[in-house]
């Protein structure tokens, strides 16, 4: 299963995610998708290595095919549903009414 | 209320400036996650799913209208425009950034609040009945005894590496409305039979994953003893808690493992030994600290209202209102209003900016300047005349909280679950909204009666699932949300931890399965006047197993 890395901004605590050239991104679309769970971790050392990963907090590596990303709340992703609402946001009314508000 | 001295105010001080540093340091790189996680949580700061959380301690559940301003305040200018009172009887934010953490410790510390020790194994914020000083039912308000024991526990360098977190409740009167019994001390104010006004004392409840109710190790302790018996309770915990197994650290396993008799003969040497050290509370500093407490001076009113009780007969919902939110106060002509924060398809314990402001106002013109907030995560404007009610009740309305639902099926407590929360393996608030969303019609609801829903998204059982009449506990199985349901627990002074029905049941199967329990019960009560709870002591639980697990045809 494809792979990508995620992440919490250290200033903001917002998710973020690894995107092109070393980028955290916010947007789950932007994040790049690695071949394997293997090839992120690779990917997520070598950022460590580079001082990529300062910016942000608890670093880690999971599942994601591109074809997931818009199936939630009420579709059932093979992605967990943990990182569906990591990435959408919570399923119930305020914080995505108030996301909407941002 | 209590108002912070120079001590208070200095050591708040001090704390925002150290944990300002802190921040800056973390911000520029200078301190790693690793070293600043445990300064961050003794903070009251979490990382969560989406965004950092700041829990903000409201001690034993009391504030001001101008400390909840202040919480409005914080929700629109640092958060997105809303907070959630938990059922330790405080307030979270589930966004702030943390660049923004040190200014929002800065505009709380002006109201005379803080965010320590709401995280990390030392002594949590002390809880307290959310009626405490106003009703009509108690012996004594507790509060200035939380206050006293706030002011001992706060920064207490004995006590800031316990083997685990540690959660003192109080109730003033015979009525748990505080769930003492499921707190590491619970401490209930009794009479003994010369009059004298003292404390009964329980020890080693919880929940969590291992579920278990305190045993009173103590009928009576003297008020002058509150510190020092805490302080040996404490000591026998700090040296004997087991610190090898995260799980098995709280209280109630030491308790549970030795036995209450030896737990009370290992408090009672030690208190023996020390209770002279200096913890002995002089009668003087008592009453100082209880001045703080004093009733409002309300005159006494005649104590039926014309006003209310023409308004209950022409407009039932009024009625239903009365019925449901207000407990009778200690003075003639007032009363203790419970404002819900479980209207239907709403999150339980969220309430908006807007509402926060609104509450302060009513709280202000109508309530001594006061509310409060229950472990059941709703507000209570504790001092109210009956002849307003009327006005409050409208007031309520147009801000969306007169839900008319206290103690009824729809006043959830539920915790932020998977939705929030970084520990959850479920979503709770989803199954709460659901439950409210079936049980929205009013006249059923009130005709179902007492009947208490808890709902946790994790084993951890911040959402009380074990004490519900209705626990719903959420849990990830095989990657799909599952709920098991549990029936027959109890918060209250007839506290009891409720049994599981069998296997649970999925997202979409849980809302029917409590509503068939609500069917099993009311096919089988005796009558109206047989609440839920009485009902599953005298059946047990056999015709509810019988109803939910149907064998195929």
């Amino acid at each position: 299963m494809t792979a990508i890395v995620s992440a919490n901004l250290l200033a903001t605590g917002r998710v973020a995610y690894l995107g092109r050239e070393g980028a955290w991104v916010e947007d789950i679309a932007e994040a790049t998708v690695y071949s394997d769970a293997a090839a992120a971790e690779a990917e997520l050392a070598a950022a460590q290595q580079r001082g990529g990963a300062l910016g942000v907090v608890e670093p880690f590596v999971t599942g994601y095919t591109r074809a997931d990303h818009r199936t939630l709340p009420e579709g059932r992703p093979t992605m967990a549903l943990r990182d569906a609402i990591r990435a959408f946001g919570p399923t119930v009314g305020y914080g995505r009414r108030a996301e909407q508000g941002d | 209320m209590y108002r912070y001295d120079e001590f208070d105010a200095g050591f708040v001080a001090e704390r925002v400036a150290q944990f300002t540093d802190q921040v800056e340091r973390r911000l520029a790189g200078t301190l790693s996650e690793d070293q600043f996680k445990p300064l961050r949580l003794m903070n009251g700061v979490y990382l969560q799913l989406h965004a950092y959380m700041l829990r903000v301690a409201i001690p034993y559940g009391t504030l001001s209208s101008r400390q909840m301003r202040c919480f409005a305040h914080i929700a629109r200018t640092y958060d997105k425009g809303y907070g959630h009172f938990t059922t330790r009887q405080n307030l979270q934010f589930n966004w702030p950034a943390l660049k923004d953490v040190p200014a929002i410790l800065r505009e709380l510390a002006a109201v005379e609040m803080h965010c320590i020790q709401t995280s990390g194994n030392c002594i949590r914020n002390t809880t307290a009945d959310q009626f405490a000083g106003a009703a009509a039912d108690e012996i004594e308000d507790p509060r200035p005894y939380a206050e006293i024991i706030r002011q001992w526990s706060s920064l207490h360098p004995e006590f800031s590496f316990l083997p685990r977190k540690f959660k003192i409740a109080l109730t003033g009167a015979p009525s748990d409305r505080a769930a003492i019994q499921v707190h590491d001390i619970g401490y209930q104010v009794v009479k003994d039979a010369m009059g004298e006004v003292g404390f009964a004392v329980y020890v080693g409840g919880g929940q969590g994953r291992t579920p278990l109710i305190a045993h009173r190790i103590r009928e009576f302790l003297p008020k002058a003893d509150l510190l020092s018996y805490t302080n040996s309770i404490l000591r026998v915990y700090n040296l004997e808690g087991r610190r090898d197994n995260k799980f098995k650290a709280r209280i109630k396993i030491l308790v549970h493992e030795k036995g209450a008799d030896a737990i009370r003969e290992a408090v009672e040497a030690d208190f023996a030994a020390n209770h002279d050290a200096g913890l002995t509370l002089p009668q003087g500093e008592i009453d100082r600290i209880t001045a703080y407490f004093t009733l409002p001076d309300l005159a006494a009113r005649p104590q039926v209202s014309a006003a209310v009780e023409a308004r209950r007969t022409s407009d039932p919902a009024f009625a239903r209102f009365l019925a449901r939110n207000v407990f009778p106060h200690k003075v003639p002509g007032h009363g203790v209003l419970t404002v819900s924060l479980k209207p239907t398809d709403g999150i339980p314990g969220d309430a908006t900016a807007e509402q926060m402001d609104h509450l302060a106002d009513l709280a202000q013109r109508y309530s001594a300047d006061e509310l409060r907030v229950s472990h059941e995560q709703n507000i209570v404007l504790p001092h109210v005349r009956l002849d307003d009610l009327p006005a409050i009740y409208d007031s309520l309305r147009a801000n969306d909280l007169a839900a008319d639902n206290v103690g009824l099926v729809s006043d959830i407590i539920c915790c932020p679950g998977l939705d929030y929360c970084a520990l959850a393996t479920a979503r709770s608030i989803p199954i709460a909204q659901a439950i409210s969303k079936r049980f929205a019609e009013p006249e059923r609801t009130a005709e179902i009666g007492d009947l208490r829903v808890k709902i946790s998204g994790c084993i951890n059982a911040c959402g009380h699932h074990h004490v519900g009449h209705i626990g719903i506990l959420g849990l990830d199985k095989a990657g799909q949300e599952t709920y098991q349901l549990t029936l027959g627990g109890s918060a209250d002074e007839r506290c009891s931890i409720g049994d599981i029905t069998g296997r649970g049941f999925s997202a979409e199967r849980i809302v029917d399965a409590v509503e068939t329990v609500v069917d099993t019960y009311l096919s089988h009560r005796t009558g109206a006047e047989e609440s839920f709870i009485d009902a599953y002591r005298r059946l047990g639980m056999k015709p509810f197993k019988e109803a939910l697990y149907v064998p195929a045809a």
